[in-house]
């Protein structure tokens, strides 16, 4: 069943193997390139932190907001932001207006990817080897 | 991979000093208008200044649709750049660029940032820091180690 | 190609050049990639009795088909070439996320020959690779190198392998440090890269995803893999390598006080609880690993204040029972200043427990050793003598290039103590207690090694006696051809656990990952042929039967293992049955006919060349 809800991490169970980065690849790009992955892992040795990144379905999303062209909307149910590929010609605007660099604009596609909950079903949620990655209904949960 | 001028319209103040930068820079004289970076002041839907300025789009809309195909993309340094014999300034372009960063220039032909040949001269005047010679990856990069230092 | 990236980088530090060249596909065929594609090089591009610090001396870093993608473990490089400890063949491979970035900027791996005529670093980011100026990073230790270099590209996801001053000092006991807390381990190649001007070596990689042939067919057998992976009651996600010090120790192997006893009376102190309790933060994992056995440790204030992804099982040995050590706390301090200085701390502790039995036995005093007072658990004093050996600052310079060469330095018959076979330092288990790993010791071909045949883990387990001779000609020979296929892959010797300890466990993942199928029997010979061309690089160097050998300490002195008498190795029973089964004369060296059967017939040369 598709759910409406929103990823979160448990950060003390994070242990930066990136899994989520090479399984969310493999599935929307056909190959492991977890370079272009929707969810991107942010290590910082020193501290010994792992903290993977992705969408937080903003109420009011920035990156849609400065699409020059409306190629980006949010869906009405997930939140979830939606490139309309016919519109999007790869400025990059969105890149620049997000606060958390969760949205990137694919190497070769040169069209804005981001995050869309595997359309309510996250897979880097299922895979996580520790289950860091939480799906919460939005109101509920951490 | 491609680097550009890029915003981070958390730290304009709106003091338009990349804007005389440029005008100096393309035109030999201190004129905003003359300038291919503008900042938009937001208000009074909100308090944002807005550095908005040519992103050399890889699927540029004025390189499509220019009919004497006078905007060209630079290889040596990616940025889209306006033929000055080809042009005969029919303002197409303008239109066409969602972003609005095409302007006629006095003599009357097409001008947009092009990078100032690899050098962009704005970014090195802003007295904040909010543009950049950048990728569009380093700044999403930069993004995600500020957001993962907040919540750690 | 599937699974591999298709291309090799070739470095040329005399001509500060850098190419591309196409990976050779025969070869890759025939060696699997890493480690073996890598000793498949380093012998044909090199001959005999180059000087291993010398201008003709190669690095060959490489990784496999697996590297990158999610096979569990998916994340190993490996590092061939010739040992500044041993004169003979070396392989170290290291985990992290180092080999996925290589794989990413669109290289299976990189060769590196010649050396430079002034500090440099390499700096790969996708199709760019350049060779630059190092010299604000000469003399800074590896974090600081590795921060500065992230710096100054402005990208916090580089990934940088670096040397610090052993490898600078060119100790022979020098490591290459690897995202800051792992490493290229064993046999000094710190020392080379440090001999060639090479301070670091930094990656970028976002240019290229890893295809294979069915990609949902390999996310299917992966899910298979993590399912077996989950072993009910198994120690290493909890506690990390630590796990292995209790078996040690109750199974009397464990090293204490420089082999002189099989068990440490003070366990509990460095023991898996302790750490777990007393320093551990966070679970770590590497690169497409999902058992998290990196253990992220803080000592947070003190005299032995501290951090490092560790201590692993064989450093809580080194510097911990080997050394008499029962501060827990200077064991990660130590770890740490092996980390930052780039030191082996298997090589740096059986090194400094070699000195303190010498000054047990008065063969050493104060006034030979700086003054240090190397009574067995003086963790002080091991410290101070951590940054002296890297430095090779007085008596560390003694102990800078291992215990053989520091044996010969000291002299007065204290080679007995010296606990190495052909020169490197002995892993944390006794083999007077495992007959079989012992012979897995004398035999392997970078020297004391337990993980390049791992027969103790059927000793250990019990699947087969450990204080019987019998049959364990054959069996590490197996082993050692196996693991020659794991560190070719290149995955992790932990996984073998899900995977299984024959060829066959390792069939499907090869199919899936390169298109290839291949059975238990192609597999089994990849290993063999990988080990055979390591051996032939020893026997052109001179090594041959007379190296496959065990200290003294082993062959003579019986030591209680648990068995119903004391034990030594009785080698002598298994070296022949291994020759046979290896299809090696007496002299332990490969009949021609075996060479030709593994499609190795321009090595026999080599064979006859004495």
């Amino acid at each position: 069943m598709r759910k409406t809800g929103r990823l979160s991490v448990n950060l003390e169970k994070c242990t930066g193997c990136r899994i989520c980065e090479i399984v969310c690849s493999s599935t929307r790009e056909g190959l492991y390139a977890p370079k272009v992955s929707r969810v991107r892992l942010v290590q910082n040795e020193e501290k010994g932190f792992d903290c993977p990144i992705a969408c937080k379905l903003c109420e009011k999303p920035p990156c849609v907001a400065a699409c020059p062209t409306k190629a980006l909307t949010q869906h009405p149910l997930r939140h979830s932001v939606i490139v309309k590929k016919a519109l999007c010609i790869g400025c990059g605007l969105c890149v620049e207006y997000c606060p958390i660099g969760a949205i990137s604009i694919h190497p070769e596609r040169k069209m804005a990817a981001v995050c869309d909950l595997c359309l309510g079903e996250p897979l880097c949620q299922k895979v996580c080897p520790t289950h860091a990655i939480e799906f919460h209904n939005r109101g509920g949960g951490s | 991979m491609q680097r550009i001028v890029v915003s981070y319209p958390e730290r304009c103040v709106g003091c338009r000093i990349c804007e005389i930068a440029c005008s100096m820079a393309t035109e030999g004289i201190m004129n905003p208008t003359l300038s291919r970076i503008n900042v938009l002041a937001a208000y009074p839907s909100s308090a944002l200044d807005l550095p908005i300025l040519c992103k050399q789009c890889d699927g540029a809309p004025c390189i499509a649709t220019c009919p004497r195909q006078a905007l060209k993309r630079d290889h040596r340094t990616g940025a889209v750049t306006v033929d000055k014999w080809d042009c005969n300034g029919c303002a197409i372009c303008m239109s066409a660029c969602p972003l609005g960063a095409i302007l006629i220039r006095t003599n009357g032909l097409a001008a947009k940032c092009d990078l100032c040949r690899g050098d962009p001269r704005c970014v090195g005047f802003c007295p904040v820091n909010a543009i950049a010679f950048k990728t569009l990856e380093e700044v999403s990069a930069e993004r995600r180690l500020e957001a993962a230092k907040h919540v750690t | 190609m599937y699974g591999y990236a298709g291309k090799v980088l070739r470095v040329d530090l005399s001509r500060e050049q850098a190419s591309v060249e196409d990976l050779d596909a025969k070869a890759a065929e025939k060696f699997l990639g890493g480690r073996g594609y890598a000793a498949k090089v380093l012998y044909e591009e090199t001959s005999k009795g180059f000087d291993p610090l010398g201008n003709d001396s190669l690095l060959v870093f490489m990784t496999g088909p697996a590297t990158g993608t999610l096979v569990p473990t998916g994340n190993r490089t490996a590092l061939v070439f010739k040992s500044p400890l041993t004169g003979g063949f070396a392989h170290s491979t290291v985990g992290g996320h180092f080999g996925p970035e290589l794989k990413f900027a669109g290289y299976d791996g990189i060769v590196v020959r010649g050396r430079s005529s002034r500090p440099v670093y390499l700096w790969i980011n996708d199709e760019r690779a350049e060779i630059r100026d190092a010299k604000d990073l000469w003399g800074k230790n590896t974090f600081e190198t590795e921060l500065k270099i992230r710096k100054e590209s402005n990208d916090n996801e580089m990934r940088v392998a670096s040397i610090g001053k052993a490898g600078e000092s060119l100790c022979a006991i020098a490591n290459v440090t690897v995202d800051f807390y792992r490493s290229f381990g064993r046999g000094g190649a710190g020392a080379v890269m440090g001999s060639k001007a090479l301070k670091a070596m930094a990656i970028k990689g976002a240019r290229r995803g890893i295809e294979v042939p069915d990609i949902e067919a390999l996310s299917k057998h992966v899910q298979e893999l993590y399912r077996k992976l989950q072993i009910p009651g198994w120690t290493l996600p909890k506690y990390g390598t630590p796990g292995m010090l209790l078996t040690a120790n109750s199974q009397k192997v464990l090293p204490t006080r420089n082999f002189q006893r099989t068990s440490f009376e003070e366990i509990e102190k460095i023991g898996p609880e302790q750490i777990k309790k007393e320093l551990v933060k966070k679970d770590k994992a590497c690169y497409a690993c999902p058992v998290y056995c990196g253990k992220f440790s803080v000592v947070e204030e003190g005299p032995y204040k501290s951090q490092a992804e560790g201590p692993e099982f064989e450093t809580l040995y080194a510097l911990g029972s080997c050394c008499g050590n029962s501060n827990l706390e200077a064991v990660l301090k130590a770890n740490m200043l092996s980390d930052m200085h780039g030191l082996d701390t298997m090589s740096l502790g059986v090194t400094i427990s070699f000195a303190m039995e010498c000054y047990e036995r008065g063969l050493l005093n104060q006034g030979d050793m700086d003054g240090l007072d190397l009574s067995w658990g003086n963790a002080d004093a091991m410290l101070t003598l951590i940054d002296r050996i890297a430095d090779k600052k007085g008596f560390g310079g003694v102990l800078a290039d291992g215990v053989r060469k520091a044996a010969e330095r000291i002299g007065k018959n204290s080679s007995a103590y010296a606990m190495h076979v052909k020169g490197m330092e002995l892993p944390g288990y006794d083999p007077r207690g495992l007959q079989g790993t012992g012979l897995g010791y004398a035999t392997s071909n970078r020297g004391a090694c337990h993980s390049s045949h791992y027969v103790l883990t059927p000793e250990l387990s019990g699947k087969v006696n450990r204080f019987e001779t019998q049959g364990k000609g054959a069996l590490a020979k197996e082993l050692q051809d196996l693991m020659a296929v794991l560190d070719s892959l290149v995955i992790c010797k932990f996984v073998r656990y899900a995977f299984g300890m024959t060829a066959e466990g390792y069939t499907e993942t090869i199919r899936l990952v390169t298109g290839r199928p291949v059975d238990s029997a192609e597999v089994a010979t990849i290993g063999e042929r990988i080990f055979n061309i390591e051996r032939m690089f020893n026997l052109r160097e001179g090594m041959g039967r007379a190296e496959d050998t065990l200290p003294r300490r082993f062959l003579e002195e019986p030591a209680d293992v648990g068995a119903s008498e004391p034990q030594v190795v009785r080698l002598d029973e298994m070296l022949d049955d291994y020759y046979v089964n290896r299809g090696y004369d007496k002299q332990g060296r490969p009949t021609k006919e075996r060479l030709k059967q593994l499609g190795l017939e321009y090595a026999v040369k080599d064979l006859e060349a004495d």
